[in-house]
Order: structure tokens, then C-alpha cells, then sequence
């Protein structure tokens, strides 16, 4: 009797066509017979958690004779001859051996199944296609959906954040539905895309910030679901990435999302919901009585520096008079509030709340398989009126037409709303500004009538009086991204694919100011629309050849062709005078004031081939050649050739070593291989007239771009080194080397402003990135009630710029791009703190050769007379995680700690030299009005005082607040970076309630920090900047998910 | 047979299919053009396209770093009538004379640089422009002239902005790169002479007065204007005989009127009054923005960021009846504890009804400032009877008062006092108080400024090159900075 249908219930980690293909094979060879006579043994099979296996395949070794395990992973087999060796297995699990005689037969047999996650056997998901770990001849990390879907995140990139060796992900914004900026083994470009690309069921997809607006970060990866995800792959070095050709240069995400199983009908439901906060404090200002005593200080300071003795100067700025003094008091500048000191922070911020709801189906049968989602989020930011939420569906099918055609789509549609405020920059709207700069306990929040204090003294916006408002920052991103595939063996070994991706996305921002608010008022009310329309088709047709002889040589061959195409077109158009504040369409406005439209195209054509060998599952070889031309170069540079060799070796299959039983497994990898990276902007070669430029109503051109030719695709050379070594089948080592040559880097060098251009791309320059890679993990503790399992990742990477035009300095000021020198560069001028004697601020004056070197280093009070030197990198000198997993009966807990060891931050927003010393909250009186920090306590107040805060004075002159290194901090920091702490019932108690499993859990993000420098959170952009973004969250989720 | 026969169909079919879609995409599929410009080759071909290349031109000088904005306050706030509400605002640094390398716009430097490339680009085309007509033909001619007077005007302000004042050494020192071709990008021009600089000012002027046509064209530069400024630079450079004799010209041809006493106040709101020579023009949808002259110093709507002084305040109330002294708005900005009031300038009040205080039109020459330049030169030249004249009849707009100045105590002083009263926030005040040598003084109530006194041989009297271009063109750093 052949059993056609196998049934599962465990979530597996692996490429769904492997699942597939096992499945059958599965189907093929369990040959279910009915043992007449004999006797009958009876089992149970449970996984390593514990929990029972559904269609455990139980069968006599040599033979298909057989049963599997029924809902509560229970079996009975009847055996004749006696004794017998009985193969207990099942997909995703190591299988297991049980030799049954007439003693032991009539005794149940408990068998528990580990799972294969840990082993060497695990499946990957690569470029085009998936492999066995153990045959990957690259360098890519792969993670499950376990470890990701439990933390409260709106997007994928966020739960990768310090989880994969080689893969920092910096914050680019805390409010929901920002994104995250990533960088696979360091910085590879200079001013093209230093971002990985994402692959999504095999359809390359576009990433970041689509929003259409300048101003709030909207990251369009968080239009997918992460509970659909079923696996991640992040692909390192050339042999895993280079078949993706040019994009590549950066790394690829590899996403894959859920697909049935060849089953019953799978119910899960999921339940979240959470709180969040700053993980760190946000701004450590003084309180109102310690600003008054020091912004006092300040103008008597500037009185007596103007000649007039302490008394005169004390008795005019405490509003005494009679001094002859003309100029500001302390109650002009710093008031006692009528109702007391305001507290911004409570004002302005909040707790946030998460909530999210998430429910599929997924099941099938031996011809059909899918797997089905609909969920929401709603995220509510810790800033008044900030919120995410997103409604979301998949639909993923696969259907088998026959033994030869199979088909399958895979859609995604997406519906998300953003509001937001304007991050990230000195918007006079963002909290996060304000609090630096301009919002400071001595300014009422209110009137004594209760009514907002609408505008401040110092003439800033009363931003709580702006979040009353109406005042709308809002994009909404409509997403749908489907892949359809059809699979044909032409050949039993040749096999024929092809797939089309469409990816449609409408993204929709507006900003309304009402005419009330500071940014309205002048016109009455403001709205500004951007919507975009984003489009990219890919059409990819593959030929796969697989052919094994003689049972030791195993090729696979793959060719194929691939084309994309990609529009984008932008629409705005800004209206002002409106009727209320609650109608901001533009409809309502009395003016339009501008409208525009614009449309980018651009293509890709892709020939791409790689080549498999495998010899006696001992020796691995892979080459892989794509060809790539696209749009965006002039004709005669198009085309690239991107190339990769790689190769492994599985040592421990050698006989010379089949004596080191200790060694359960080694192999060792090697790669080498080349990527490309194009320039952003689409149409970089061409020199271009452009309209637009309008004057007075009338039709304005303008010479735009310089002619460009001969630019040519950026070229990446990578090695990889790489080792993975399993010992006594307890702890498992993987090391990785890597050397990474960026060539013909393409540059925005800056050119003479006297040409009316301020810069042009050329292919000059080269840049080089190289490191290690090191991941430990170890099974403690295995056995069936309590197991526990650590894992040590870390990395380092070192970036070199080996070659380039001249000195850069890239905004904001505070880096600089010089050859032999890391991109990460810290180019400050050097502070060295107060003089004791007066007060005033020093920096050495680094005094250089016209070759670079410092021949002298004096002291200076003078800012001017200070140069500006490389002080040290942003860049970390190790970081990595630390993960413990335990499991005791029904408990779960993980807890995943990250660390950052060496390197700077800089903080933008104690210093910033944009606008010639606005914008500084650390400036010692220069802007009166600007709150002081906590460290201004420190300041220096007479001579003798031994400090690093200069004196306090009221205007001060002094640019001790310009740029220096006095704002440069450590990076080191270590971090609870998630914690999940779960309870799965016990399954008599669910089935009794018709359930096949429910748990629930606790987890939680950033719940514990400790930093080298605690005055902003150490997880800042990832070029090392603090700025007005908000921080990074702490956040408390509690969930509940059930399968029935 | 039949199996195999059927597998070659198969395979085939799915060849054929493969094939199609390969050759469906060839090459030529991969040229694409951006939906917003053209081939930067040839763009210009037809007068028409002359004309939208010059309304670029004219875009680019909005510009908020150019005639938008700065260039107008820089005039202003350097001077001792207008002053910056506090420490930190914009315009701060520059009333503070605080501008470095590293901190002044890099835009007030490549602005003007923008409209000499957009000049140029004519220039470079002029010979290659399809003529169907022969009025055509005099558009084009037009055209060029007014290329060659954009040219020369943002010259003359880069010049004025980055060089010495002509006056202090006859223009020995350095002035700014002399651009007339379009470059390449690898080029880095020198800095010529100040010399050289107005040399080159002159001869493009008198180029653009030769071909322009000698009629009125609202918001662009007219031979009219390209007259008035040429007067200027030959002021500035102490050819006053030249200034005299071009301003006198202007006088006794021009269609153009100064404002009435009683028109005065609503010329502000309008914009192209009846004594307009040149004038940017701003409309809601083409204008300076959010870092306008008039957002910058809106109390009410913008940035209220700095405001008339003391100084000239009281010199603006020496006549009761003065119609100047009345556009300006008394202010308590934004609610300050110290409910100081500020006098704030009523030029840009938004114009046409607009409520939003960007859209003001920038003026660069009026027929004001031809009467003050021909008082000024008929008196350095010993014709003070005229100049007299000249000074009066502005005056008597101005005030309804008659004859108010005599010619017995009649002195430079008050010629200069009248300009500083006259053209006070349209950009002149600072360069007018310091290229005939004088010394400024700073004596304004409440100034927060670290120079007080200043006059033309002061390092800081001129502001210093961008670091960006330094960074690029290895040109000599303004002494001092």
C-alpha cells in the first residue's frame, strides 16, 4: 500500500522546490506494507523540543516497509523476523537507527529526532537556487524565521540588526516604518549604493526609502510582512553573490517566504502586543534652576568681558538696574515660567504601543501546496502623532500540472500609513531638534490661561503647541509584488525555468501645515503631494542540466537570460491658502503654487551561467560568468563581464582523517570573483539641458550635467577564505577571511564652482575592505527536557580608500575620503580642553607640510588657527553578538546580546559647522537660547578649574561649539539586543482544546545597554553620525500564537 | 519514436519560446532619455530656445544665494542699517563679519558662476542659432546682449563680494576667475586682478548695450539697465565722469519715473513701478522660497532674522513727512520676554496680495539709483549746482519737500546719507559705505558685531573664498581667513 499523503505539522526551514523534491522522494519509498503476522512494536517520535512529529517515517532498514506517525507522533509497526533495524526519520531532522529484538520490543520505543538546523546538512537558499550547506563553496549567513518573526518589527532589516557576522546595519530613524542602513562587509563605493540588494523568491526588488519626500525616512521593505519570511540568506562574498552580477557589489538579501505543505490545512494565528521607549535617554538636559545659575553666569561673564565690574554686571542681569548697562537679563533670556519650568520631554513624547495580528493557512496536497497570510500591524511612535500601521496578504501557490510542469506564484499586497515627523534635520518640527536646541525648561509650554504659548521668545515654534496641530506628515506605500514561475523538464536532467516579477509600488507622501503652525502661517496653510510610481518587471529564463555518473561525479549546469525594466515616475504639486486645518487636499487650496511630473526608465539585459561539479562529495568547484548591460552607461562602457571561481574541500571525508573520530565534520572554502556597481543616478553618462528652471511664468533651460562617456561600471574583486569545522558533534566553528578590492570607483569628485558645475562622476579611484569573520556555536546542554546552546559571532572589518582624486570631505563635515586611509575617517580639529587659567577652549594647531604631516602642534585658543587632522575612524575594531537559547521542557528562552568594541561616534547635534555655528546645543552661551546639557554643569568658572567645558558666556564668540573633536565620543557599547522568553502548553492540554500548539512569550528589544559614551545611544547612523533622528527603541512585546 | 518525437517538439517549442523573448529586448532598448532634458548637445538651435536658456539664466539669479536673498542682506547687514536680531539667526555670522572658509555658503560663490555658465552657453551658440527673419535676427542680437550683461553683472558681484575694493590700489590686488567659455570640468581658472575683473565687466557691458534693443521688457535686463550698471561699476572704480555722463543719459532719455510720494508705500506691493529699470521677478510658482530676502526678514511670517537699526532709524526720521520712514512695521518678535520692538523693513512685504512673504520682486536697478549716481558724480566732478539738482528732486518725491537740501553745507556726506536712506535693503549699503575709502562705523544701538570699524583695507572687509573651491582649484585664500 503506497501512502500518498505525508503529513507535518513542524515549520520547516528549508527552499520549498527541496521540500518538494524530498516530499516525493518521501512518497516514493515509503511503501507502507501490512505485516500480517509478528509483533507489534509501538513508539513515539518527538523533535528536540519535545514536541511530537506528525508523519514520521518508521520503516525497516533495507526495505519501503513502513508506517508514519499519526497526529500525536505515536506508531505501531508490526515486525516478523526478529531482531530488525528500524530507520526513524523525517525532513529538516538528523535520522535515527533503533535495533529492535525480542527483548526490547514489547517495550514503547521513544525516539526523539534532532533537528538538522545545527548540521551541516542544512539546506540554503542561494542565487538561483538552493544547495546543502555542506556543497556551498561560499560565504553567506542564513537565518530562519524563528529567530526573527518574534521580535515587534515592522521590517526584516531592523531583526537583522547585529545578528550576522559581517552585516552592520545602522539606524537611519526610530519612528515606525523607518528603515535601516546596512553594509555587508564594509563600505564598497564611495558615492554609488553601498546598500545589498534584496532578492524576494528569487525576483531582485527594489529597497529603501521610496517615499518621494526628502524629509521623513520610509522604508519601503517594510511593506513586507516579516511573518511570511521563511528563511534569510545574506550572501558575502563573490561565488555566493556575483551570479546577481552587478547590484551585487554589496551583497544580497536573500528573502524567502512561506509555502504549504503536502498536508492538512495549517491554522496559525498570532497575537502581539507592546510597548516602547527610548533605549536611551534621549537629551540629558539640566533642569530650570541649573540653566538660570548657569545662563546667569554667562551674562555677567559677557558684561564684565565688556568692561563693567561683577557687581554692576550681577545687579543689571538680575533686573536691578541702576548700572548703566544695556542688554539682556537673566529674566529676558532664561524666565521662571509663570506655572513653574516646563518639562519638554513628558510634553512631547510618549509611550509607544505595538500591536500586531497575524493569521495564515497553509497546507496542501501531492499536486498543490500554498500557503496564505493576512495581517496587521500598528505601531504608535513615542512622538505624538506618529504611527505605522500596515495591512498585509500573501498568496503563495505551487502547483504541479504534472511529473514534468510544475507552476507557482508567490504575491504580496500591501497597504501601509505612515505619520511621521520630520527627522533627521533641524525641522523646526521635530522633537528631537527641539530638545537640543531650542526648547529648554525656561520656556512656558503653556499660558497662565492654559492656552498654548504659541510662540517662544526665543522665536522658535512651541513644538507642543505644533503637535496640537494638524500638521500632517504622512506616506502611504501600496505594494504588490508578485513572482510567477513555470518549471518544465525538458530532459530528465534538464530542466527549464522561467519566472516573471512584477513589483508595483505607489507611494504617497503629504505634508499639510495648517495656517496656524509656524509653517503654514505664511501662506496660510501649505501642502505639499509627492506621489510615486514605481515599477520593475524582471523576466529571468533558466536552464538547469544536473547529472550525476558513476555515482561520484555530480555537474549542474545553469544558463540563462534575464531582463529588467524599471520606471519611475514622480508627481508633486504644492498648494497653499486653505479654508480649515482639517482640508489639506489641494483641491481646497486657493492657490496651486507648483505641479510637476517626471518620469526615469531603466533597463538591465543580463546573460548569466555557472557551472557545479562535485566529485565524490569531497571536492567542490563552482564557476559562474554573468554579463550584464544596462541602461545608465553610454553605449560604448554598457556592458560588464562579472565572474566567479570558487571551490571546496571536505577533508574530513578523506581516509587520512577517518581516525579523527573527534572531527565530526571539516571542510574548507575558497572563492574569488568580481561584481559591479552602477552609478545612482540613472542617467550619470549623459550630459544633459534640463527645463524647469522657470522664471517669471516663463520656459527656463539650464545645462544640468557634464557629458560623461566614458564612465564605466565599478568593479568589485573579492576573495574569500573560509573554514567550517564541527567537533564531537558539540560545537561547530565557521571562519571566514575575506579581501575585497573596490576598482574604478565612481566619484562625484568636485570640480571648480567656476564651470557652474560643482561636481562630475569619474571612474578613479579604488578602495579595499578586509576582515574576518568568526561564528562559534556549541550545543551545552542536549538532552530531551533541557537543552541549551550559545553562539559567539564576531567580525572585523577593515576599510582602506587605496586610491582617490583628492581629499573629500563629505557632508556633514565631519569625515573625510583620503587615500590610505579607512572611508571611516574622523577629520576634526583636535580639542585638548579648557585652559585652566582662563577658561577658554584649546585645540592643538596640527600645523601641516604640503604633504600631510603635522610639524607642529601647538596649543591655541583660537579656533582658526587649529587644522583639522585624521583623529581616528568610525569604524568598530570587533563587534558581533552573543547568543544563549535554552529550552527546559515547555520553556523557551533566547537572549541575544550585541557589542561594539573600538571606533568613534560623532554628534552632530552638540556641534554642527553648516550654517557657521547654528544648530549646536553644546556651544557654551554662543546661541543664548539653546538648553543646556547636562556636561555644561561642568563648565569652567574660575581660574584653577581643571575641565574639558569651557567657560559659560553669554554670545560667546569663542567656536569652542564649532566642529572638534570635543564632540567625538566612543563607540563601545554591549547590548541586550533581543530577549525571548516563551511557553509552549503542554500538548495533552491543547489538543484537549483542539489545538495542535499554543504558546506564548515575552520579548524584548534593546532592553539593556551599557555604552562607553551614555549621552545618545550608541546604535547611530551607520556612518557613525548622531543626529536629530530619533534613537533607537526599547521595546516590551507579549504575544500569543496557536496552530490548530 | 513517437516519445522522442515528442520531446524534440517539446524542446523546440521551448526554444522558439526562449528565443523570442531574447530577441525581444536588442540593445537599442538599453538608450534611454530623462523625460526633463534634452541631449546637452544642441539644445539650443532656435532664438525661442536662446530665450529659454536666458530664462534660466534669470532663474538661477533668483536663486536664494544669489538676488533670492543673499546677495541682497549681505549688502545690508555688513552695514550700519540694518542688523541681526540675534546671535545664531541667519545673517548673524555675516553681520558679525564671522563668515570663514568653512562656514560661508559655497552657493554665494557658485551662484553667480551658474549664471555665467547659462551666459556662456549662449555666447557659445550665438554664431549657430537658426535665422529664418530678420527680426529674428534682432531678437537674437537682443538675446546675446543680454547674455553679455548677465555676464558681466554676476562678475561684477562676484568681484565686489570677493576682491578689494578698486579703489584701495586701482584693482592690483586679486579678484575672481575670469570665466568666458564654457569648461571643461577639469579646468581651475586663476584669479585675475581686480583690474582685469572690471576691465572685463566694462567690455561685456558695452557689448550687451550695443546689441540690446533699446525698448522696455519687464524682468529682464535692458539696455537700460545694462546702462545703469554700467554707471555703477565706473563708479565704484572712481571713473565718475563716465558714471556721470551715462547716469545724466539715462535721465534725459528714460520713460521711466520715480515713484510718487503718494504711490510710494504700494510700489512695494506691486512691483514693477513706474521707476523700475531691472528687476527679478517672483511669482508664487518661480521665487526665492523659504530663504528669500523677504522670509529671512518676515517677523511675522519667516525668520524675522534681522531688522533696521538705530542708526538708521534716526537718520530715516530726520524729515517728519519722509515716506520711506513709513512702510516699516514695528515688531515684537515672536513674543520675546524683553518685548523689545524691532523696526522692520517694509520693501518685501509679498507682492500682488500674496500672503506668502517670499514672492517679492529683487530689485537691482531703479531709477533712484541713477539719480544717486548722477548726484554723486556731478559732485565728485565739481558740478555741485547738478548735483544738487539730482539729490533734490529725489528728495522732494521722497518727502514733498522742495529744495531741501542748500547748496551752501551741501556735502557728500549727505548724498551718501540719502543712498543709505534710499536704497537701504536692496544690497548697496555696505559696498557704497566702503569703496570710496571710507571708514564704516558700526554705532547702532544693541550691536552684537566683533567689528565695529571697518573700511576697505580691512582683510574682512571682503569675505572669504568657499573652502569647496579651494578644495578644487588651488586659488590664493583672501588674506585673513
Amino acid at each position: 500500500m503506497n501512502l500518498s499523503v505525508v503529513r507535518s505539522t513542524i515549520k520547516l526551514k528549508q527552499h520549498k522546490s527541496i521540500l518538494l523534491m524530498l516530499l516525493i522522494i518521501l512518497c516514493l519509498t515509503v511503501n507502507i506494507s501490512a505485516q500480517a503476522q509478528g509483533q507489534k512494536l509501538r513508539g513515539n517520535v518527538k523533535d528536540d523540543t519535545g514536541e511530537e512529529i506528525v508523519g514520521a517515517a518508521v520503516v525497516i532498514n533495507g526495505t519501503h516497509d513502513g508506517i508514519q506517525t499519526d497526529f500525536d507522533g505515536n506508531f505501531e509497526l508490526e515486525l516478523s523476523n526478529l531482531p530488525v533495524l528500524i530507520d526513524v526519520s523525517y525532513i529538516g531532522h538528523v535520522p535515527q537507527s533503533f535495533k529492535i529484538d525480542a527483548k526490547n520490543i514489547n517495550k514503547p520505543l521513544k525516539v526523539f529526532l534532532k533537528s538538522e538546523t545545527t548540521e551541516l546538512e542544512q539546506i540554503m537558499v542561494v542565487a538561483y537556487g538552493s544547495t546543502s550547506k555542506r556543497s556551498f563553496t561560499g560565504s553567506a549567513a542564513s537565518l530562519s524565521s524563528k529567530e526573527l518573526t518574534e521580535l515587534p518589527v515592522a521590517d526584516v532589516s531592523q531583526a537583522l540588526q547585529g545578528r550576522v557576522a559581517g552585516l552592520s546595519v545602522g539606524n537611519t530613524s526610530g519612528q515606525p516604518g523607518s528603515g535601516m542602513s546596512m553594509r555587508i562587509r564594509g563600505t564598497g563605493s564611495i558615492s554609488s549604493s553601498k546598500e545589498p540588494l534584496y532578492v524576494i523568491d528569487g525576483v531582485p526588488v527594489v529597497s529603501g526609502d521610496l517615499s518621494g519626500s526628502s524629509t521623513m525616512s520610509s522604508n519601503v521593505m517594510s511593506s513586507i510582512n516579516p511573518d511570511d519570511i521563511e528563511n534569510i540568506t545574506v550572501l558575502k562574498d563573490a561565488a555566493a553573490a556575483s551570479l546577481y552580477g552587478s547590484r551585487a557589489a554589496n551583497g544580497v538579501i536573500l528573502i524567502t517566504t512561506k509555502t504549504g505543505q503536502n498536508n492538512k490545512t495549517q491554522f496559525k494565528l498570532k497575537t502581539e502586543y507592546g510597548f516602547s521607549d527610548f533605549a536611551m535617554p534621549l537629551v540629558r538636559q539640566v533642569d530650570g534652576d541649573t540653566e538660570r545659575e548657569i545662563k546667569r553666569e554667562g551674562l555677567i561673564n559677557y558684561y564684565t568681558d565688556n568692561g563693567y565690574s561683577y557687581e554692576e554686571a550681577a545687579s543689571h542681569v538680575d533686573g536691578n538696574g541702576n548700572s548703566g548697562i544695556s542688554g539682556p537679563t537673566l529674566d529676558g533670556i532664561a524666565p521662571i515660567p509663570n506655572g513653574g519650568y516646563s518639562d519638554w520631554e513628558s510634553e512631547l513624547f510618549r509611550v509607544g504601543v505595538n500591536q500586531n495580528i497575524d493569521f495564515s493557512a497553509s497546507g496542501g496536497n501531492e499536486k498543490t501546496r500554498f500557503f496564505t497570510s493576512i495581517s496587521y500591524l500598528k505601531q504608535e511612535g513615542v512622538v505624538e502623532r506618529s504611527d505605522f500601521d500596515r495591512l498585509s496578504g500573501r498568496v503563495n501557490i505551487n502547483h504541479k500540472v504534472s511529473d514534468k510542469l510544475s507552476f507557482g506564484v508567490n504575491t504580496t499586497l500591501s497597504a501601509s500609513e505612515q505619520n511621521g515627523i520630520l527627522d533627521g534635520t533641524s525641522y523646526f518640527t521635530n522633537p528631537v531638534y527641539g530638545m537640543n536646541i531650542f526648547l529648554s525648561p525656561t520656556l512656558p509650554i503653556y499660558n497662565t490661561d492654559g492656552t498654548y504659548n504659541e510662540n517662544l521668545p526665543n522665536g522658535y515654534p512651541n513644538i507642543a503647541y505644533e503637535q496640537s496641530l494638524n500638521n500632517i506628515n504622512r506616506t502611504l506605500t501600496k505594494r504588490s509584488l508578485s513572482s510567477l514561475n513555470a518549471s518544465y523538464d525538458l530532459l530528465p536532467n534538464l530542466n527549464f525555468k522561467s519566472t516573471l516579477g512584477i513589483d508595483l509600488i505607489f507611494t504617497d507622501f503629504t505634508q499639510f501645515n495648517p495656517s496656524e503652525s509656524r509653517d503654514g502661517r505664511a501662506t496660510n496653510g501649505k501642502t505639499q503631494m509627492n506621489s510615486k510610481y514605481w515599477q520593475t518587471i524582471t523576466s529571468s529564463n533558466i536552464l538547469t542540466y544536473n547529472k550525476t555518473i558513476n555515482d561520484r561525479h555530480s555537474i549542474n549546469v545553469l544558463a540563462g537570460y534575464e531582463v529588467e525594466h524599471t520606471t519611475d515616475r514622480v508627481s508633486s504639486m504644492t498648494g497653499i491658502d486653505f479654508p480649515n486645518s482639517e482640508l489639506y487636499h489641494i483641491k481646497n487650496a486657493g492657490q496651486v503654487t507648483a505641479a510637476s511630473s517626471s518620469e526615469n526608465e531603466r533597463g538591465l539585459i543580463s546573460y548569466l551561467s555557472r557551472v557545479n561539479y562535485v566529485f565524490d562529495d569531497k571536492y567542490y568547484l563552482s564557476a559562474s560568468y554573468r554579463s550584464d548591460g544596462s541602461s545608465i552607461l553610454s553605449e560604448n562602457n554598457r556592458f560588464g563581464n562579472f565572474w566567479s571561481v570558487s571551490g571546496s574541500w571536505h577533508l574530513s571525508k578523506e581516509n587520512f582523517l577517518s581516525s579523527a573520530t573527534w572531527l565530526t565534520d571539516w571542510r574548507i572554502r575558497g572563492s574569488y570573483g568580481t561584481n559591479g556597481t552602477l552609478p545612482n543616478n540613472w542617467y550619470a553618462s549623459q550630459g544633459l539641458y534640463s527645463f524647469g528652471n522657470n522664471y517669471n511664468g516663463n520656459i527656463g533651460g539650464m545645462y544640468s550635467s557634464i557629458n560623461n562617456p566614458n564612465l564605466r561600471w565599478e568593479q568589485n574583486y573579492a576573495a574569500n577564505i573560509g573554514t567550517n569545522i564541527r567537533i564531537l558533534d558539540f560545537m561547530s566553528i565557521e571562519f571566514d577571511i575575506f579581501n575585497k578590492e573596490t576598482k574604478d570607483l565612481i566619484l562625484s569628485v568636485p570640480i571648480s564652482h567656476t564651470t557652474g558645475f560643482k561636481n562630475t562622476l569619474v571612474n578613479y579611484g579604488g578602495m579595499n575592505n578586509k576582515g574576518w569573520e568568526l561564528g562559534i556555536s556549541t550545543d551545552n546542554i542536549t538532552n530531551k527536557n533541557f537543552q541549551w546552546t550559545t553562539s559567539v559571532v564576531m567580525g572585523q572589518v577593515k576599510n582602506t580608500i587605496t586610491k582617490l582624486y583628492d581629499d573629500v570631505i563629505p557632508w556633514p563635515n565631519f569625515q573625510i575620503y583620503r587615500e590610505g586611509y579607512s572611508i571611516n575617517s574622523i577629520f576634526l580639529r583636535e580639542y585638548v580642553g579648557v585652559n585652566p587659567q582662563n577658561g577658554n577652549a584649546q585645540w592643538y594647531t596640527n600645523t601641516q607640510d604640503e604633504h600631510g604631516n603635522i610639524i607642529s602642534r601647538e596649543l591655541t585658543e583660537n579656533y582658526n588657527e587649529a587644522n583639522a587632522v585624521i583623529v581616528g575612524s568610525t569604524d568598530p575594531i570587533l563587534e558581533g553578538n552573543i547568543t544563549n537559547t535554552f529550552h527546559l521542557k515547555g520553556f523557551d528562552l533566547s537572549a541575544m546580546f550585541n557589542y561594539r568594541i573600538g571606533g568613534y561616534t560623532y554628534d552632530r547635534t552638540a556641534a554642527d559647522p553648516s550654517r557657521g555655528g547654528v544648530n549646536q546645543s553644546e556651544n557654551d552661551g554662543a546661541h543664548w537660547y539653546v538648553p543646556i546639557r547636562e556636561s555644561g554643569a561642568d563648565r569652567w568658572q574660575k581660574p584653577g578649574d581643571i575641565t574639558d567645558v569651557p567657560r559659560y558666556v553669554y554670545g560667546n564668540t569663542s567656536l569652542s561649539g564649532e566642529a572638534s573633536t570635543r564632540f567625538m565620543h566612543k563607540a563601545d557599547f554591549i547590548r541586550l539586543k533581543s530577549l525571548t522568553f516563551g511557553y509552549t502548553l503542554p500538548q495533552q492540554l491543547t489538543r484537549s482544546i483542539n489545538m495542535d500548539r499554543v504558546r506564548i512569550y515575552f520579548s524584548g528589544m534593546n532592553l539593556w545597554t551599557w555604552a562607553a559614551n551614555d549621552i545618545y545611544d550608541p546604535e547611530v547612523k551607520v556612518n557613525g553620525l548622531n543626529d536629530w533622528t530619533l534613537p533607537p527603541m526599547k521595546t516590551y512585546t507579549f504575544g500569543i500564537q496557536v496552530d490548530f | 519514436m513517437t516519445l522522442l518525437n515528442h520531446i524534440i517538439s517539446i524542446k523546440l517549442k521551448s526554444l522558439i519560446i526562449i528565443a523570442l523573448i531574447c530577441s525581444s529586448c536588442s540593445h537599442d532598448w538599453l538608450n534611454m532619455q530623462p523625460s526633463d532634458s534634452l541631449p546637452a548637445e544642441g539644445a539650443l538651435q532656435t532664438v525661442k530656445d536662446v530665450d529659454y536658456a536666458l530664462n534660466g539664466a534669470y532663474n538661477a539669479m533668483l536663486h536664494h544665494y544669489y538676488y533670492g536673498g543673499t546677495m541682497l542682506w549681505i549688502g545690508d547687514v555688513r552695514a550700519n542699517d540694518m542688523m541681526s536680531t540675534s546671535i545664531g539667526v541667519r545673517t548673524s555670522n555675516e553681520y558679525r563679519f564671522q563668515s570663514t572658509a568653512d562656514n560661508i555658503s559655497a552657493d554665494l560663490w557658485s551662484q553667480p558662476y551658474v549664471v555665467i555658465k547659462a551666459a556662456n552657453s549662449i555666447l557659445y551658440q550665438k554664431e549657430n542659432i537658426e535665422i529664418k527673419t530678420e527680426s529674428e535676427q534682432e531678437t537674437l542680437n537682443s538675446y546675446i546682449g543680454e547674455a553679455y550683461a548677465l555676464r558681466a553683472l554676476a562678475l561684477f558681484d562676484l568681484t565686489r563680494l570677493f576682491g578689494k575694493a578698486y579703489k584701495a590700489d586701482n584693482g592690483t590686488s586679486l579678484g575672481v576667475p575670469i570665466v568666458t567659455e564654457l569648461l571643461n570640468p577639469a579646468e581651475k581658472p586663476g584669479r585675475s586682478s581686480v583690474a582685469e575683473c572690471y576691465q572685463q565687466i566694462i567690455s561685456d557691458f558695452k557689448e550687451a548695450i550695443s546689441l540690446l534693443a533699446n525698448e522696455k521688457h519687464n524682468g529682464r535686463i535692458t539696455q537700460e539697465a545694462a546702462n545703469t550698471l554700467l554707471a555703477r561699476v565706473y563708479l565704484y572704480m572712481g571713473e565718475d565722469e563716465l558714471a556721470y555722463n551715462i547716469a545724466k543719459s539715462i535721465i534725459d532719455s528714460t520713460e521711466a519715473q520715480l515713484i510718487a510720494y503718494t504711490d510710494y508705500e504700494n510700489s512695494w506691493k506691486v512691483g514693477l513701478s513706474s521707476e523700475s529699470i531691472f528687476e527679478l521677478v517672483s511669482t508664487s510658482e518661480n521665487n526665492a522660497g523659504g530663504e528669500s530676502m523677504g522670509y529671512v526678514m518676515s517677523p511675522s511670517d519667516g525668520y524675522g532674522a534681522f531688522h533696521l537699526s538705530s542708526s538708521y532709524l534716526s537718520l530715516i526720521k530726520e524729515i517728519d513727512t519722509d515716506i520711506r520712514a513709513q512702510i516699516n512695521t514695528d515688531f515684537v518678535l515672536s513674543g520675546r520676554t524683553d518685548a523689545i520692538k524691532d523696526a522692520y523693513l517694509g520693501k518685501y512685504p509679498g507682492k500682488d496680495g500674496s500672503n506668502y512673504v517670499a514672492v517679492n520682486n529683487h530689485i537691482i536697478a531703479r531709477l533712484s539709483e541713477v539719480h544717486l549716481i548722477a548726484a554723486e558724480a556731478a559732485f565728485k566732478t565739481n558740478k555741485k549746482q547738478i548735483s544738487l539738482e539730482y539729490l533734490n528732486t529725489l528728495v522732494e518725491k521722497r518727502t514733498e519737500l522742495v529744495d531741501y537740501y542748500a547748496l551752501d553745507d551741501y556735502s557728500l556726506v549727505q548724498i551718501m546719507n540719502e543712498r543709505r536712506k534710499e536704497l537701504v535693503g536692496e544690497g548697496h549699503n555696505y559696498f557704497d559705505a566702503l569703496r570710496d575709502g571710507e571708514t564704516l562705523v558700526r554705532d547702532h544701538d544693541n550691536f552684537f558685531g566683533e567689528i565695529s570699524e571697518i573700511d576697505f583695507n580691512h582683510n574682512k572687509a571682503i569675505l572669504p573664498i568657499p573652502r569647496a573651491e579651494l578644495n578644487t582649484n588651488p586659488i590664493a585664500q583672501n588674506p585673513g581667513y
